[in-house]
């Protein structure tokens, strides 16, 4: 079958992005993106999907799937099915709220119970350019950031400050997990697969999200963290099959 | 089918007529180019103006038949129904009005009684956000928030919506109005309080969007439905707050009849969303099997780009003028929101899914995610309509089609 995806990348990444209503998930993602804000972005309901490359230092290519979630409390169970498989995670909040700020213990709470042990997380407090309305100082949030064994840093996709190094960081992040770590055998998250398919999966068929038996119905478990074995011959990589399976 | 052959005569009649002589002109003057130059721009210009003046007369027909059906001492509801099937005229903001109001069973359709009822309802409702929010007014939504104490529930119900309010249909201006985000945050706000089972869900601002668009369109000079992107800041500021609040009521009303179908699209686990994501499959596995196929393939669920179609009533996917003609028809059926709506999503997949055939998974989901619809024209949405309803008639009792 004839795909017209011919990019070419060594590693494929997936991301979600979790964190509570309007901290601004969605302009984040759209300013690392396209780099753009929008002050007129809408709600996100249910996933939203975008993608991005980027170079390493030693020069392979990785390229981020990443999933933008609705915040809101009610689409929390189709939400976490998309934690499954993933190998990063940036979880925002708002540094203008508190209490957005104090609910990160819940979404960590979320991602011990659905996502993989070893993801990467990155706390990130958005909206530092709205000064005169900071509720979460800097020093709380990297000291908690510190206990939990999270990344840290503070962004503002309004005025563009950090939000690339915030995705790079957590893209490196990970990278440095993959390069620390030795290859595990086939099950483990470093796994391969082509461009065809996507890392990990969200739930599989559709009417059994509706229960709790979710986490049961995932397809490709072992599928996390995407290596491409056959770096910059772009024919072989065009592969259909799910290598890691 | 009797609704579809209409239909498609219809249409025959006018707009895909018009559109085939058009291109068929266009060609003919392309290929003849510079030496009948002339003589062919004055011709189609003779054509284009005929063509013109048929579709006008055909409106002017239509809007009789409107005049006359919201006349009748008890409108026949049924024959409003067909009538409002293929769109409500755009050009007298009241029968756009009028039509929703009644066919979704607010307004009573004896006359005799039309005026006292509302006026009932519309106290009934000043009174609800009066108990709510203290006194009435448009003034700022700041003021609006401190007139009231709010128990705990309430103030995170009220948090999330302040924050949807800002953001629903920022394209339009007038959203950005105090008047209008006062209206929004009190309807849902109410709407909320009167439906503890489901609560506040985010998308239930998008549906109450379109409501009061077109409840305005009442009170402004310029009443084609057609030009609401027209309507201006200012043009907010000068409608009567009697006149706001009767909006801001009737969308209430409206708004709450129209989620009482679809109350389970909200409730915890949203199994109404997941219900019609798993029709919509199965419709399309009877459609078009290969596509269906070629997204277990790309390990794509419906759940990953669907969701937004069927939640938000294809609110996101299309403009305001194509959801508002869009929801003529589903007004129009008997379970529109509930039912007709599935089929709309799926035809809507069967319309790309030629174009999904070639794509990988991260450009599949990146089409899926935001199909080109905006390019539409009424046409294009009359065809989408139509290859629903032809789908509804072949399975909407093929019951175990949909058995799990």
């Amino acid at each position: 079958m004839a795909t017209r995806d011919e990019e070419v990348y060594d590693y494929l990444f997936k991301v979600v992005m979790i964190g509570d209503s309007g901290v601004g998930k969605s302009n984040l993602l759209m300013r690392y993106t396209k780099g753009d804000f929008n002050i007129e972005s809408k709600t996100t309901i249910g996933v939203e999907f975008a993608t991005k490359s980027i170079k390493t230092q030693d020069k392979k290519v990785i390229k981020a799937q990443i999933w933008d979630t609705a915040g809101q409390e009610r689409y929390r169970a189709i939400t976490n099915a998309y934690y499954r498989g993933a190998v990063g995670a940036l979880l925002v909040y708002d540094v203008t709220s508190m209490q957005s700020f104090q609910h990160v213990a819940n979404w960590l709470k979320e991602l011990k119970q659905y996502a993989d042990s070893n993801i990467v997380i990155l706390l990130v407090g958005n909206k530092t350019d709205l000064k005169d309305k900071r509720e979460v100082k800097k020093e709380d949030a990297a000291q908690y950031a510190d206990q939990h064994s999270l990344a840290f840093i503070e962004t503002s996709a309004l005025d563009c400050s950090n939000v690339d190094l915030a995705f790079d960081r957590i893209i490196n992040e990970i990278y440095k997990v993959i390069s620390t770590n030795p290859q595990e055998d086939e099950d483990s998250q470093y796994s391969r697969q082509s461009d065809k398919t996507k890392t990990g999966g969200a739930q599989g068929d559709d009417s059994k999200t509706q229960g709790s038996t979710k986490a049961s119905s995932v397809k490709q478990p072992g599928v996390k963290l995407t290596q491409n074995p056959d770096t910059k011959q772009s024919d072989k990589k065009k592969k259909k099959s799910k290598c890691c399976e | 089918m009797k609704k579809l052959f209409n239909f498609i005569k219809n249409r025959k009649d006018d707009s895909q007529f018009d559109e085939e002589q058009k291109h068929g002109e266009e060609d003919k003057q392309y290929d003849e180019d510079s030496t009948k130059d002339k003589d062919s721009h004055s011709d189609e210009n003779s054509r284009e103006a005929k063509l013109e003046e048929i579709k006008r007369s055909q409106l002017d027909k239509k809007i009789k038949k409107f005049q006359n059906v919201l006349s009748q001492k008890i409108i026949d509801l049924d024959q409003l129904k067909t009538l409002s099937w293929n769109g409500i005229p755009s050009t007298n903001a009241s029968f756009r009005c009028d039509t929703w109001r009644l066919l979704l069973d607010y307004q009573p359709n004896d006359q005799e009684i039309v005026s006292e009822t509302i006026k009932r309802k519309r106290e009934e409702y000043t009174d609800m956000i009066e108990h709510y929010f203290g006194l009435i007014g448009f003034d700022s939504v700041q003021e609006l928030l401190s007139k009231k104490e709010m128990s705990q529930y309430e103030q995170k119900a009220m948090k999330q919506i302040k924050i949807d309010v800002y953001r629903t249909q920022p394209e339009y201006k007038i959203f950005a109005t105090s008047q209008v985000q006062v209206m929004l945050i009190r309807i849902l706000f109410s709407w909320t309080m009167r439906h503890p089972a489901s609560g506040y869900v985010q998308g239930i601002n998008d549906l109450a969007a379109p409501l009061i668009l077109v409840f305005l369109t009442e009170h402004i000079n310029h009443p084609n439905q057609d030009n609401i992107y027209e309507i201006n800041e200012k043009e907010i500021e000068e409608i009567d707050p009697e006149l706001l609040i009767q909006v801001e009521a009737d969308t209430f009303w409206c708004l709450s009849k129209l989620v009482d179908d679809i109350q389970d699209n909200y409730t915890e686990l949203q199994p109404g969303v997941h219900k019609i994501l798993n029709k919509m499959k199965k419709l399309i596995e009877q459609k078009d099997a290969e596509a269906l196929e070629h997204l277990n393939q790309l390990d794509i669920n419906f759940m990953d780009f669907a969701y937004r179609w069927v939640s938000c009533y294809l609110t996101r996917e299309f403009n305001t003028i194509q959801t508002i003609r869009l929801w003529d028809t589903y007004f129009a059926e008997d379970e529109g929101f509930s039912q007709f709506h599935c089929y709309v999503c799926a035809a809507l997949f069967l319309q790309f899914s030629k174009d999904l055939k070639n794509l990988a998974f991260q450009e599949a989901m990146l089409f899926l995610q935001n199909l080109p619809t905006s390019k539409w024209n009424d046409d294009d949405l009359n065809i989408l309509i139509a290859k629903s309803y032809e789908m509804k008639q072949l399975y909407h009792y093929n019951t175990h089609l949909y058995q799990n």
